[in-house]
């Protein structure tokens, strides 16, 4: 190419206008994210775990303790299936926060343990904790319940979900067994009495039929009196006033059966 | 900061709900601290019924320092405390020579 031209092509190439924003402002700066520890990620993962697992999990403070005592404590748990747990509060406060033990997150400060166990043992592991009294308990949450420490103890000290319900029938069946009772005793009470008095009437017929005739009339033996009165008055004066005297009778409980079986008793 | 419990008897931590007990017991009850004297007593108690906090400790000459943490954070009450265990120990020293 000529010089002359070459220089006329360089003069009068284009050159685009400068954007008034620079392009590093107009674009987003992208963070590299930081990629996380491939041990925090097992942390995490096992933390979760541990939360979904356990029905029990008490929160201890954990101070300076001799590493035999502690083994020996961690021994004596894992008998009774009870895990001891350590995991740094950087890794449990950020799975607390977005699980439903939201409300466990104060309990997460200065050095803390997890005493974690699929099933409900509190009796055995607040025995295990009182060996070692460098552990205090904090807190725990049995049953998705968060209890303090001394709601722990006297979680310990009810008795088990099965016998607490036996009680509960226990106590239910026998106010209905009581009324039931009540009912049919003065029923059966009259009756029985009723018979030993036909019997005594029948006793009675082999003597003489003059007296036979007048031992229906008298009031008979002496502790039938009461209801042969009742007898009576149903007859005469209806039956208000019997009910009155029956009730004042037997303890105070006003009940009808016995005043229909005179009814039936007396008709028939 | 490690504290000296070369002159101390007794130390008792009411209501640990407070974190910034939790913070003094994990600084008092550390490895070293308890090693400078063996039979100084630690004891701890948790409750939660609102009771004032209070960190009652016996020194071995008679004194006794009461720290009530609801108004304090837990450095001002290590401080507090070093000061004392630092004083105690050079009054000691003074008299063993």
């Amino acid at each position: 190419m000529h010089f002359e031209r070459q220089k006329l092509m360089a003069v009068t190439e284009y050159v685009a206008p400068k954007p008034a924003i620079p392009a590093v402002c107009s674009t987003p700066r992208v963070h590299a994210k930081k990629e996380e520890n491939g041990y925090a990620k097992l942390l995490h993962r096992q933390v979760a775990e541990a939360f979904q697992d356990s029905k029990m999990i008490a929160v201890c403070q954990h101070c300076f303790t001799p590493s035999d005592e502690m083994l020996m404590m961690q021994h004596r748990l894992r008998k009774h299936n009870i895990h001891v747990k350590f995991f740094p509060n950087e890794i449990v406060r950020p799975y607390l926060s977005t699980s439903k033990y939201k409300n466990l997150l104060p309990l997460f400060v200065a050095r803390n343990l997890m005493i974690m166990s699929p099933e409900i043992k509190v009796k055995e592991m607040l025995r295990m904790l009182k060996r070692v009294p460098q552990i205090s308990l904090l807190g725990a949450c049995i049953d998705d319940t968060i209890l303090s420490s001394q709601g722990v103890v006297s979680y310990s000290k009810l008795p088990s979900l099965e016998v607490t319900q036996g009680q509960v029938v226990g106590t239910l069946s026998l106010t209905t067994s009581q009324t039931c009772a009540l009912l049919q005793h003065g029923a059966g009470h009259l009756s029985a009495l009723l018979d030993q008095y036909v019997k005594q009437q029948s006793g009675g017929t082999g003597e003489p039929d003059g007296q036979a005739g007048e031992g229906q009339a008298e009031p008979g033996p002496a502790f039938l009196a009461p209801f042969i009165n009742h007898a009576l008055h149903i007859e005469t004066d209806g039956r208000k006033r019997v009910q009155g005297q029956v009730s004042s009778e037997v303890g105070g409980d006003s009940w009808e059966g016995p005043v229909s079986c005179l009814n039936q008793q007396t008709g028939s | 900061m490690q504290i000296n419990y070369r002159n101390m008897f007794s130390i008792f931590l009411f209501n640990l709900y407070l974190n910034l007990f939790r913070i003094f017991l994990e600084q008092v009850n550390s490895k070293k601290s308890r090693a400078s004297n063996i039979n100084c007593v630690v004891k701890t108690d948790v409750r939660h019924d609102g009771t004032e906090p209070v960190v009652d400790i016996m020194f071995a000459d008679g004194d006794r320092l009461i720290m009530k943490g609801a108004n304090l954070t837990a450095r001002e009450m290590l401080l507090a405390f070093n000061s004392r265990c630092i004083a105690k120990g050079l009054k000691a020293e003074e008299k063993n020579k």
